[in-house]
């Protein structure tokens, strides 16, 4: 799937909020309005704290961008941001600048190349359907490799964990992208996720989890994680600064 | 999608087949979970899973068998699975369940751990 990105100017919001802070930041802002652009991102890096000031900011900006005419978008904002936000039913209002998620997606999951190797990668939606054309694409890939049936079936399993796990927990929603790339080499596939949701980290979840007990006890879930622990051989998480979620994942051959 | 489809076939009042269709995912597991305890609830003691269309079974359907199992043995019945491919199997095996579910290699197997003359 292709993803239309283009570069939208961006205005970084100053975690100081000092007059003379915002004095400057007020001029860039009428610089950045009166050359007419359609929509601004929102630089949010250096909120690192976020007070309710901040919010008041956000939301002046806001309105001075309505008035203009012009779409506001946040750039990279934190996770608390986000979540305060959210807790405020002012998220929807902002969102995220998605070609700026896009590229900070793309990067993340930037792979080398190695000679002779086989690459691949997609692009996709967090919605039922777009996973679903997702794992009938990444199967195309895995016939390629001309892998034994097990051996692609753990791997058609490990991609619908993992991407199934990310729609679940991490608040994404259906119109949001999971970016991935893989690189199969003659000693092991490396596969690689990313996306913009909330952070979880897998690798922190316990590793002993007790399939039978929980079955005794009536409970379905935290089978997903076990499942993609078993059918690969390391598994890392990164929380990047500009709070995209990367899951690393490693599968051997011929073990 | 037909794929999702899960259909159910009496064999008598304490037997029930149930075929969760082609795949047993995240898309159609609640609705799996959902059969399996209606059947229980309706006194069907001995539920058999015939997995002979099964192509793609991931950890939210094996917890729509396994979420369930406890209840049916507990009334002196089981889930039964049959019919499941090598690729199924083999990721039953990874998550060590084999030795707790009851596998059997066709439904006239399963029908006969159930007591019922195929």
């Amino acid at each position: 799937m292709q993803i239309d990105t283009k570069a939208t100017p961006s205005i970084a919001i100053p975690s100081d909020l000092s007059a003379e802070s915002m004095a400057g930041f007020d001029e860039r802002l009428r610089d950045l309005l009166r050359k007419g652009p359609d929509k601004i991102a929102l630089d949010s890096s250096q909120l690192k704290i976020v007070t309710s000031s901040h919010i008041n900011v956000l939301w002046q900006v806001y309105q001075t961008c309505a008035d203009a005419g012009v779409e506001v978008k946040l750039q990279s904002p934190s996770a608390g941001l986000v979540r305060i936000l959210k807790v405020l039913d002012l998220y929807d209002v902002f969102g995220e600048s998605r070609d700026i998620v896009y590229t900070r997606l793309k990067e993340a999951v930037k792979i080398e190349s190695v000679d002779g190797a086989e690459t691949y990668a997609d692009e996709f939606r967090a919605n039922v359907g777009s996973i679903n054309d997702a794992l009938d694409e990444f199967l195309r890939f895995l016939k390629r490799l001309c892998l034994h049936e097990i051996t692609e079936y753990e791997l058609r399993s490990v991609f619908y964990e993992v991407v199934t796990n990310i729609r679940t927990h991490a608040n994404i929603e259906g119109n949001d992208l999971i970016v991935f790339t893989c690189r199969a080499d003659e000693s092991k596939i490396l596969l690689v996720f990313a996306d913009s949701g909330i952070p979880f980290d897998l690798t922190s979840v316990t590793a002993d989890f007790d399939l039978r007990a929980t079955a005794r006890n009536g409970q379905t879930r935290g089978f997903g994680i076990t499942l993609i622990r078993m059918l690969t051989d390391t598994i890392s998480y990164t929380r990047r600064d500009d709070v995209i979620n990367v899951l690393t994942l490693k599968k051997k051959w011929n073990q | 999608m037909d794929e999702q489809n899960i259909t159910k076939r009496v064999l008598r009042d304490d037997t029930l087949v149930i075929n969760p269709g082609q795949m047993l995912d995240n898309n159609n597991a609640h609705s799996m979970a959902g059969a399996i305890a209606s059947a229980q609830a309706s006194g069907y003691k001995f539920i058999i899973v015939n997995m002979a269309n099964l192509q793609f079974l991931s950890s939210a359907g094996v917890g729509s068998i396994l979420g369930n199992i406890e209840t049916s043995r507990e009334a002196g019945g089981d889930i039964i699975l049959c019919n499941a491919s090598e690729t199924i199997l083999h990721i039953l095996g990874v998550l060590d369940l084999t030795d707790y579910l009851t596998i059997k290699s066709t439904e006239e197997e399963a029908l006969t751990l159930c007591g019922v003359e195929s």
